[in-house]
């Protein structure tokens, strides 16, 4: 059992990039090397660990907030692979009520009951959907809930965009206490130029890649099975490549403030790369296309 | 850009219409929002209040982050099974509108069941309450008023907010008093001789008289939908000589009244004016004669202070400040022969135009207090927040100009 005050960390990234992938094999990497790890969903789809707990279906805190009002931790809690502890905030049905003040609720009520005190993690890793549309979604970014926050992309434009966004709220919330950004993992790396491209924006940016993950088929079948790469295929190069990000995290590692591109910086910058990767004729082309 | 805004006057939107709503018998508000917000629109009456006894939904953290439709559609049941009225209108506040409750659909469900239920957007970022009154006035007007023969010599009144305005049921009955005076027949809406029947019977007038520019929209609906032809006061009269020329105004616009008669009436007041003035002008000359005056009023009440404290008094305004914000296509209607008026919602900026002016007596709010100190002035308090109880006295009409002369005397004289 950790006596160590545990390390909260939150991890964001677009809808659908593979933030929720690369978290649970973070805290199933961390979990092989013997830490207690607590990993929370803050999306209000719910999947965040379920490749933790080999599909089964979970209570979200805010469906159990709904149901009886007063939950337990057992009520909203799953022991995943390695003894990872999986709790889903959860939302409302789509379309109705509002998903950001309902991550508040969650993250409030489990501090109210005394998650951490009680479990004793080494690390709490919340998995966030990244392209903080409101106030609620920045909540495990603000003042006294994590201290760092990584941000996980490819190389497309609207998964930067979003990677962006969240720099403006890290720079918005840091100066007041709220979490530093640890650096970006590049996901789904499969083309010559993503890996540059990825460098570059963290470079203007002012932070770092602390991660390439390659776009990789183990990752696909072990979810098939409901599973984390680093328990479905533990001898893989992917889960090494999990494993060695996990180690990042689990350091001492550098944190900062980013530098945000205003808008038409971002657009700018895109369009270099366009040129840079498809040639400045490609432009033109589609004009006569077009 | 967003600025601060100091100790505003009024409260939100929500508060107009709720207490636009609460003023008409027969109908009862509904409150989709937090218990809080219909607490604060009854604490904002303090005196001579509106209590806060409310049907609301008193949506909680759970409702707002799972949507609480359900629950107002239970809400509104339950205020049907309870509460006796013809109508319900279901006023939205701030956080029913940011999770975007579908209340529309919850109404519409009631109302096709046979039940009487109007929704109406009334969140505080839609405005203050000056705004919800004339959003719901225009709602009322348009969804739930049927047209009707025509009635003759049926004049509504329009303009004075309930509750928000500090005089607001005395300057109704005041104009509905001058009203019939004239020969014709005031038609309320709002207090004891308002109601439901009142509401409904505003498609049968043969004239609309807005009293400030918040009447505007409904009396503008009023034409669109029935062709009643319509009057926009420069604010309340004030006085015997304002009131008259308004009634005049009327008189012309009303179609078949007794002109004589009118006139009669019209004059009576008039000499009753001049009698008590006659008494007072020399305690008027031992406290000081002609003085310099500041106004910090909503624009009920502004422009007919104004006007009656220098044209019957001789006094010299030294600042205007129109403090409910009116829009803007209505100032030149309220500026009417005016020197430079300001318009600020804010108390800091009102302090500071009021404390710099010079003046030698304020007429305001209970808010002016500071400043009127400072100045080492008399306030005459005539506008919302104030502690001055009012049931049947306003500033408005012939009575009305009586009642701001026995103000000053008294005031100043304690001064």
């Amino acid at each position: 059992m950790s006596t160590n005050k545990p390390k909260h960390i939150a991890i964001y990234g677009k809808g659908g990039i593979g933030k929720s992938t690369t978290t649970s094999n973070i805290s199933a990497a961390l979990a092989e090397a013997g830490h207690r790890v607590i990993q929370i969903g803050c999306d209000p789809k719910s999947d965040s660990t379920t490749i933790l707990r080999g599909g089964e279906d979970l209570t979200t805190v805010l469906d159990s907030l709904r149901d009886s009002g007063r939950p337990t931790i057992a009520d909203v809690s799953a022991i995943g692979f390695g003894g990872v502890l999986c709790i889903e905030a959860g939302g409302p049905v789509p379309g109705v009520g509002c998903a950001g003040r309902g991550i508040n609720a969650a993250v409030d009520l489990l501090h109210e009951l005394k998650l951490f005190e009680e479990f004793k993690p080494d690390y709490v890793l919340y998995d966030v959907l990244g392209d903080v549309v409101c106030g609620g979604f920045a909540v495990p970014i603000r003042s006294g809930i994590a201290e760092s926050a990584f941000v996980v992309t490819s190389s497309d434009f609207m998964a930067i965009f979003a990677a962006n966004n969240l720099f403006k709220a890290i720079s918005k919330y840091a100066p007041s206490g709220g979490a530093r950004l640890g650096g970006v993992i590049a996901n789904s790396i499969q083309t010559p130029y993503a890996s540059a491209l990825i460098d570059d924006f963290a470079s203007r940016t002012g932070t770092n890649v602390v991660g390439y993950v390659p776009r990789s088929l183990t990752v696909a079948q072990s979810e098939l099975y409901g599973q984390t790469v680093i328990e479905a295929a533990p001898a893989s190069e992917q889960a090494d490549v999990y494993r060695q990000l996990a180690r990042h995290i689990a350091g001492d590692h550098p944190v900062s403030i980013p530098k945000p591109l205003n808008a038409p910086a971002l657009k700018q910058w895109a369009k270099q790369w366009g040129d840079r990767v498809f040639g400045g004729a490609a432009e033109r082309r589609l004009a006569e296309v077009v | 850009m967003a600025a601060h805004l100091m100790r505003p006057r009024a409260g939100c939107a929500l508060h107009g219409a709720l207490y636009a709503a609460t003023a008409i018998d027969g109908v009862t508000p509904l409150v989709h929002a937090t218990p809080g917000c219909g607490v604060q629109a009854g604490l904002w009456q303090d005196v001579g209040g509106c209590g806060v006894s409310w049907p609301t939904s008193n949506l909680s953290e759970k409702h707002i982050v799972f949507g609480g439709a359900s629950r107002l559609r239970e809400q509104i049941k339950n205020t049907r099974g309870v509460v006796s009225s013809e109508i319900t209108v279901v006023l939205t506040g701030c956080p029913a509108e940011m999770i975007g409750d579908d209340v529309e659909a919850m109404a519409q469900e009631a109302r096709d069941a046979g039940d009487e239920v109007l929704d109406l957007a009334t969140a505080g970022f839609r405005g203050s309450a000056y705004h919800g009154y004339q959003s719901f006035l225009q709602a009322a007007v348009e969804r739930t008023v049927a047209p009707g023969v025509t009635r003759a010599g049926l004049v509504n009144i329009l303009g004075p907010v309930p509750h928000q305005d500090a005089t607001w049921l005395a300057e109704i009955e005041e104009l509905s008093r001058l009203i019939a005076g004239v020969g014709l027949i005031p038609n309320p809406i709002f207090g004891p001789f308002g109601g439901l029947s009142s509401l409904r019977a505003t498609a049968q007038a043969e004239l609309s008289v807005s009293l400030s520019p918040w009447g505007g929209a409904a009396v503008r609906a009023l034409d669109d939908r029935f062709g009643i032809p319509w009057i926009e006061s420069a604010g309340l009269p004030v006085g015997a000589a304002a009131t008259g020329a308004l009634l005049e105004r009327i008189v012309a616009a009303a179609g078949e009244v007794d002109d004589a008669a009118a006139r009669i009436f019209i004059d009576r007041e008039r000499q009753r004016e001049a009698y008590f003035i006659d008494r007072l002008l020399e305690t008027l000359y031992r406290q000081g004669g002609a003085r310099s005056f500041a106004v910090a009023l909503p624009s009920l009440h502004a422009g007919g202070i104004v006007r009656f404290l220098s044209r019957t008094l001789g006094w010299s305004p030294a600042a205007i400040v129109v403090t409910d914000n009116p829009p803007a296509e209505h100032r030149s209607t309220l500026e009417d022969e005016l020197p430079i008026v300001h318009y600020s919602e804010d108390d800091d900026e009102i302090a500071a135009l009021i404390g710099s002016s010079g003046a030698e007596i304020v007429f305001g709010s209970s808010l002016e207090r500071a400043v009127a100190d400072r100045l080492a002035v008399p306030l005459i308090e005539c506008a919302a927040p104030t502690r001055r109880l009012s049931l049947t006295s306003g500033f408005g009409g012939s009575r009305g100009g009586l009642t701001l002369l026995e103000a000053i005397v008294t005031a100043s004289d304690q001064a």
